[in-house]
């Protein structure tokens, strides 16, 4: 693999190093200032020794490139922050840094008007994370030759890492403690911030961090150290998910939360069906509809025409129960066809349930869903004795309605992921694998390719009921309108695809990740209002260009992809010419 | 991997196992296969041979199921296969394809796990709920797959990705995925194709490894040195008609099968770009 290890621009080394610290401690520092005069920009940066809101980011940046520095220096205790011992992580915070900086003093003109508005503090920070990242980009990165693609594409290689240390087993149960830890904390700063700016900045900083993270090689440390200790990685970052709740001092962001996770368990059941199955499924949102609907129904809501309260057990297992038939009575038609009529035919029979359940509202059709104004007024779930619309006080944290149902969900969450990883891993997950590749083949491996197909689409409309059955009573309400094919905020069809496929097809966390960026962007960006789709797009495109495995490569995707970075096998001799002639 | 060199025709050549009898295959006006009988014995490596486009991937297609033949019927010990082309594995009738279908982006041995699909029982819930069923099952399929990687010389590659594989190994997998499903009977469909004469060596040795297994082999073939060496029996396929069956001498000697390989006007002889399964 041809990559090259030079600096972007040409600065002695030892020079490139000092400017990359000095500049890093100034970014630190200068967070610390006033960026401007009035407390009009959110986050009040208008105090000097203490920094606000989007200073926080910069200072974040700051310590991460300055920490990365003086591990590039060598100094001893911070040389485990490296262990690729690449400065292409360094780079890459220096870049975050500036990006998030500038970003903010731009957010600062535009929001009041003017560069006036800055004070020096902010032009102080501007101009040192620049110099950080000059210094960066004067050390030795490793990238593609000149020539071959613009001077500051990095390499994508990741060269195997020196062997780690061996560090006894409860250390590195610990560092995978504190890194979900730290996860939590990321990740809850996310779904916490108040306003559209924070959020953006976050959103830029993060990815520069994660890139920088990964390119130091501590990522791929922590990854490794999370495969080796599979069980108790599951347990820290389930263990992290169900700590949210105690984080928060009131129910605004639960509900998000629990929103984010019934999303992104419904993406996750998708995934059987696109990422293992290959099934492209354009109508997914009906399952979550027909697992609602269904548990809206027996939930004894004085709206529903069945007057029974089902205990919650039961009505999970008709909403789950109602779903697979629903994919069942879908599936065994349309499995027949291949490739885009399954498509269309399923984006059809989409619009038909939502459709459907607009219709059975007593003047055009029987009535049972109310039509459009649907089932109001769900009351709230009691699970032995415990009632999930009540605050209850649980080690000592006050946990409001949302919290109980964000716990609840994240159980659901659990088991779907339970039941992809096991199943996923199995003669039949194998069999689905197959038959995304190569139908042909797979049947004449002896796999009955419609039946199997059968079971994916199935399964996947069962776990979305499952998510559905919860999601009825989270909102109160269900209304057809909540189940479309494509509308600005998740969930419906096509965000649930667009989570699988940033994601990261085929895997587990990658749609988890991906739904909950679906979910938070539009969210929080409200103040796009009329952009909000196009800067949607926008961010779809990009990251399919950057990434198009999605943002959590599956190990066969990343080689899929990323082929012309794997070291060359022999390729097959004139393989066009043989693949044209017949099979 | 093999000790056996000699092209001795085997000795144990058994009852009937494949019995092919009138299959016509026809799309619109053109008849790829026509009227065409055959039969293979149990122990046999029987080849087919025939110019491009004379019909021999079309009359596989129509053995595992892939085409539904418009006229005639296929019998495996004594059954009609039914057409589908899971229930021909399932009955015993494993396949390669001429164009490698492998699962591109499964690793080597996922490849050879799928092809225990029939011969393997755990279905969803066992694969949920992971009882000592389902452990002793996987461990068992991992077991065979690898001895399988092992006898076509693939184990030290297991953990690669099929596609990354060069081709003669492709070729290979393609083998050691169609063994997995313990047939009786092994279709190769041009094993050789696109091979260099040591590959086509080895391969040579592998398909009399398989015979030794027990398992008849129906071979597709344009290397003649290859077929000749290999088969007890071979038939030549022309425009879709049988038209001699017979040993290395009588197919050697015969007008038609000169004619057809080196004279006479064949329209099909040149045609290269059919694309016989992409259309089911
Ligand atoms: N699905 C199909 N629809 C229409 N015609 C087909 C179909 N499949 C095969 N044919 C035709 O049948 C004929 C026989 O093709 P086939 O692929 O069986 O030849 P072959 O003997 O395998 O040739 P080769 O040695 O090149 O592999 C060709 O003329 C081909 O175009
Ligand atoms: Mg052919």
């Amino acid at each position: 693999m041809s990559t090259e290890t030079t600096p972007v621009i040409p600065l002695p080394l030892g020079a490139a190093r000092a400017v990359t610290a000095v500049g890093a401690l100034a970014t630190t520092a200068s967070a610390f200032l006033a960026w401007t005069w009035t407390a009009d920009f959110p986050g009040d940066l208008t105090v000097t020794g203490y920094p606000g809101g989007l200073q926080w980011l910069t200072l974040t940046a700051g310590l991460l490139t300055l920490v990365l520095a003086l591990a590039s220096y060598g100094v001893p205790g911070l040389r485990w922050t490296s262990p690729s011992g690449s400065d292409n992580g360094l780079l890459y915070a220096a870049f975050g840094g500036a990006a998030v900086t500038w970003f903010t003093i731009i957010a600062i003109a535009i929001d009041l008007n003017g560069l006036a508005n800055l004070e020096p503090g902010g032009w102080i920070a501007g101009v040192a994370s620049l110099v950080a990242l000059v210094g960066a980009l004067g050390l030795p990165v490793d990238r593609h030759p000149k020539g071959t693609s613009w001077g500051l594409r990095l390499a994508k290689t990741d060269q195997p890492l020196p062997t780690a240390r061996q560090l006894p087993s409860t250390v590195e149960v610990l560092l995978i403690v504190v890194a979900f830890a730290i996860g939590l904390f990321a990740i809850t700063f996310g779904i916490d911030t108040e306003y559209g700016e924070l959020f953006t900045g976050y959103l830029i900083l993060a990815g520069f961090v994660i890139a920088a993270l990964s390119k130091s090689g501590l990522l791929p440390r922590l990854r490794a150290l999370t495969i080796k200790h599979r069980p108790i990685a599951t347990g820290a970052a389930f263990a992290a998910a169900a700590g949210f709740p105690f984080t928060q001092t009131s129910d605004q962001y639960t509900s998000v939360a629990a929103n984010i996770l019934i999303f992104a368990t419904v993406a996750l059941g998708l995934n059987i069906v696109v990422g293992l199955a290959g099934l492209l499924d354009l109508g997914y949102v009906a399952f979550l509809g027909v697992g609602a609907y269904a548990a809206a129904l027996v939930s004894g809501s004085p709206a529903s025409p069945i007057h029974v309260q089902f205990p919650f057990w039961a009505a999970m297992l008709t909403g789950a129960a109602a779903s697979m038939v629903f994919g069942v009575l879908i599936g065994a038609p349309t499995l027949r066809l291949r490739g885009d009529y399954l498509a269309i035919v399923t984006l059809g029979f989409g619009e038909i349930f939502r459709i459907t359940m607009n219709n059975l509202n007593g003047t055009t059709g029987p009535k049972i869903t109310n039509g459009a104004n649907g089932i109001p007024r769900i009351p709230d779930l009691e699970i032995l004795g415990f009632n999930l619309g009540q605050k209850h006080l649980i080690a000592g944290v006050e946990l409001g309605r949302f919290s109980n149902y964000y716990l609840l969900m994240l159980v659901v969450t659990a088991f779907v992921v339970l039941v992809f990883a096991r199943v996923g891993n199995s003669r039949i997950g194998r069999a689905w694998v197959a038959i995304r590749e190569d139908e042909t083949a797979a049947e004449a491996m002896g796999i009955n390719g419609f039946r199997l197909k059968l079971l994916a689409f199935a399964l996947g409309a069962c776990l979305a009921g499952l998510a559905g059955t919860v999601q009825a009573h989270v909102s109160y309400t269900v209304t057809p309108d909540q189940y479309t094919f494509a509308e600005a905020l998740p969930p419906n069809s096509a965000f649930l695809l667009a989570a699988v496929i940033l994601g990261g097809m085929g895997t587990i966390s990658g749609p988890l990740v991906g739904a909950t960026l679906l979910f938070l962007v539009p969210k929080k960006l409200e103040f796009l209002s009329n952009y909000q789709l196009l800067a949607f797009g926008i961010t779809l495109i990009i990251l399919m260009r950057v990434r198009p495995e999605g943002m959590i490569a599956n190990r066969r995707a990343k080689l899929e992809f990323h082929e012309a970075d794997i070291p060359a096998q022999a390729s097959p001799p004139s393989e066009s010419a043989l693949t044209k002639t017949g099979a | 991997m093999t000790t056996t060199t000699a092209a001795a025709p085997a000795t144990t050549v058994g009852a009937p196992l494949l019995d092919v009898r009138g299959v016509t295959m026809r799309f619109g006006g053109l008849t790829a296969v026509n009227d065409v009988s055959l039969t293979v014995n149990q122990g046999e490596i029987v080849g087919l041979i025939g110019p491009n486009g004379a019909g021999k991937t079309t009359f596989f297609n129509c053995l595992t199921g892939l085409y539904v033949p418009t006229e005639g019927t296929v019998s495996y010990q004594g059954k009609v296969l039914p057409p589908k082309p899971h229930l021909v594995t399932q009955a015993g009738v494993a396949r390669t394809f001429q164009n490698i279908r492998l699962f591109g982006n499964m690793t080597v041995l996922e490849n050879v796990l799928v092809g225990r699909h029939t011969r393997t029982k755990e279905g969803l819930f066992s694969a949920i709920l992971r009882g000592p069923g389902f452990h002793r099952a996987e461990a068992a399929s991992r077991q065979r797959a690898l001895e399988l990687l092992e006898f076509t010389g693939l184990a030290a590659k297991a953990e690669h990705l099929a596609r990354n594989l060069p081709y003669g190994e492709q070729r290979k997998l393609e083998i050691a995925r169609a063994l997995a499903s313990d047939p009786g009977l092994l279709l190769l469909d041009e094993p050789t194709a696109g091979m260099n004469p040591q590959e086509t060596n080895a391969a040579e040795q592998l398909v009399f490894a398989i015979r030794d297994l027990g398992i008849a082999i129906l071979v597709i073939e344009h290397d003649m040195k290859f077929i000749f060496n290999l088969c007890d029996r071979t038939a030549v396929l022309v425009q879709g008609q049988k038209i001699v069956e017979g040993d290395k001498e009588t197919v050697q000697n015969d007008e038609r099968v000169i004619t057809a390989y080196l004279g006479a006007p064949l329209e099909t002889a040149t045609s290269t770009d059919e694309q016989a399964e992409d259309a089911t």
